[in-house]
């Protein structure tokens, strides 16, 4: 007997132990994330503007509306590093041009400098006779100096009198990118110019797309949800309500509205053809109610089917329409 | 423990449900049952194998005796060898009749009936003693087999009640604070089936076992007190 209590005990224990160490605590089940249908009420003018949705992002009162993207080119942060870059490369054709073609100019600025307000001739090109570019000394505005590269390129002054282009420059810092688009058509304004100059004022940024993604965070939803900015158009509630229209013959004789108004909900199959029978949810409460109902019934019923765009069906696919002498 | 207890462990720990957290968890009455139903699947796995060796001994001894009784020696000389030390089984049969026998002709007993009536008696007296010897402890097994799943169920119940008056108390159904307490009712079951169903198969084993041993222990008996029957005749 002991011998067989010993080996009971033994296999009792190591059975436990096993127990302890082999089945380690139990393994959590693995949940997969089940879509839960996002229910919000919301006014029908923000349905309009949902964008596509996305699971993890943060649900806001606003959804994001679909904004159409700027364009590139307006884009601030690039666009100033690269407005210099045109404007550094005019200094050095100036110098190499101005042994043959500059030779025009030398002689308008040497007048200039003294009036920086005189007319177009003279003021901008004061620095162009000394192969120093950059140097802005004779330009009167202080600010200028600052940004003395700019300023430079010859075209400009000479569109411009002076006195705007301080005011210009001044603005300068805040927006480059309109200063650029500016010089650009400036530049392309005047046709004196000689071709060197214009290839050395050409923008030289590489076309960019049309549209980027909005900037502003998904709306919270299903991601692969159908696209609910999708929604009848007036004018496809419109088609509708003439086609039903058609078929509806007024009762004769009831010229007032409140006898004749009906509100009747009926669904619609895909192909436009009415599921069912429409169900009346309102008739007058007057003798002739019942008939007005049926009148409008027996006119959904006739005018079917109805022709609307597929695509939104789930719209469409359950309809309540009142119907009024008035329209 | 009152239920607000019971709820405030289910809340802390939902986690963690290794056997031995579920135990250390459970109600004191369910600990109980629980450790009941351990000692007894120890106490029946400890009869398990000292039945099955017993009856294997049992058999070993029984073929060993047959061969040596049939080889022709002669019972005087076979009593004498066994005599000397206590005997099991089929041989405690022989020497029992044996000694019955010798002992009649050494006090010089005159009727052949009477003698025949003694040696059925001694063989009866001993073939009931030799099957008491395999069969003892044999009901315990029945009776874990019949009531552990019941005692099993038991806790389970009594887990039950209790962690549902915990998710009363802490008003909270979540399926994180129900399952543990259930979870470690239902281990007072598990425990309880693990020690009926060894012991339910081992009794329709081991029982089945000791009948034909008996079986075969009857027969010898009844073919040595034939035996002892002829002699006695041929005596008279």
């Amino acid at each position: 007997m002991r011998a067989g209590l010993v080996t009971s005990v033994a296999a009792h224990l190591s059975l436990l132990a096993w127990g302890l160490i082999g089945l380690p605590s139990s393994k959590p089940f693995d949940v997969t994330m089940v879509e839960a249908m996002p229910v919000d009420l919301v006014p029908i003018a923000e349905v309009t503007s949902l964008q596509k949705g996305k699971k993890t992002a943060e649900v806001k009162d606003k959804p994001s509306p679909n904004k159409p993207a700027e364009k590139e080119t307006p884009k601030p942060s690039p666009a100033p590093p690269k407005p210099t870059p045109p404007a550094t490369p005019p200094p050095p054709p100036p110098p190499k041009a101005e042994p043959t073609p500059p030779a025009p100019k030398p002689p308008e600025p040497t007048p200039a400098p003294p009036e920086p307000a005189p007319p177009e001739p003279a003021p901008p090109e004061p620095a162009k006779p000394e192969p120093a570019p950059p140097e802005p000394t004779p330009e009167p505005a202080p600010q200028q100096q600052a940004e003395a590269a700019p300023p430079q390129p010859a075209p400009k002054p000479r569109v411009k009198p002076t006195p705007p282009k301080p005011v210009q420059t001044a603005e300068a810092p805040k927006k480059p990118a309109e200063k650029t688009s500016q010089q650009q058509s400036q530049s392309t304004a005047e046709s004196k110019f000689d071709a060197d100059r214009i290839a050395a004022l050409l923008d030289r940024q590489k076309p960019t797309g049309g549209e980027t993604a909005s900037q502003e965070p998904e709306s919270f939803g299903a991601e692969e949800a159908r696209n609910p900015s999708a929604r009848m158009t007036q004018s496809e509630i419109d088609a509708l309500r003439s086609q039903v229209q058609r078929c509806w013959n007024i009762p004769v004789g009831w010229t007032d509205p409140s006898e004749v108004t009906v509100t009747i909900r009926f669904s619609l199959n895909q192909d436009g053809t009415v599921n069912g029978v429409p169900s009346i949810q309102q008739y007058p409460a007057s003798q002739y109610g019942t008939v007005a109902a049926e009148s409008a019934v027996r006119a959904v019923l006739q005018c079917g089917p109805y022709q609307l765009p597929v695509e939104k069906y789930n719209l469409w696919s359950e309809v309540q329409m009142r119907f009024s002498p008035q329209g | 423990m009152n239920p607000a207890d019971v709820g405030q462990v289910a809340l802390d720990a939902p986690a963690n449900l290794s056997l031995i957290s579920l135990f250390l968890q459970a109600h004191i009455v369910v600990k109980l049952v629980m450790l009941g139903l351990i000692v007894s699947s120890i106490w029946s796995w400890a009869i398990i194998i000292d039945k099955v060796l017993l009856f294997g001994r049992i058999r070993r001894q029984i073929d060993r005796f047959e061969k040596v009784f049939w080889s022709g020696q002669s019972l005087e000389e076979l009593y004498r060898s066994l005599a000397s030390r206590p005997a099991t089984s089929m041989a405690a049969l022989f020497v029992a009749a044996m000694r019955e026998w010798k002992r009649s002709f050494e006090s010089g007993a005159k009727s052949p009936i009477g003698l025949q009536m003694r040696i059925d008696k001694v063989l009866d007296v001993t073939l009931a003693r030799e099957a008491e010897r395999m069969e003892s402890r044999l009901l315990f097994l029945a009776t874990v087999g019949s009531a552990g799943p019941f005692i099993g169920l038991f806790g389970t119940v009594w887990g039950i009640m209790t962690s549902f008056q915990a998710i009363a108390a802490s008003k909270n159904t979540s399926l994180a604070v129900v399952a543990p307490g259930i979870a470690e009712a239902l281990l007072a079951t598990a425990i309880g089936l693990f020690a009926a169903i060894p012991a339910v198969i081992a009794y329709n084993k081991l029982s089945s076992a000791a009948g034909k041993i008996s079986l075969r222990l009857e027969g010898f008996a009844d073919e040595f007190s034939a035996i002892l029957s002829r002699q006695i005749d041929e005596r008279s």
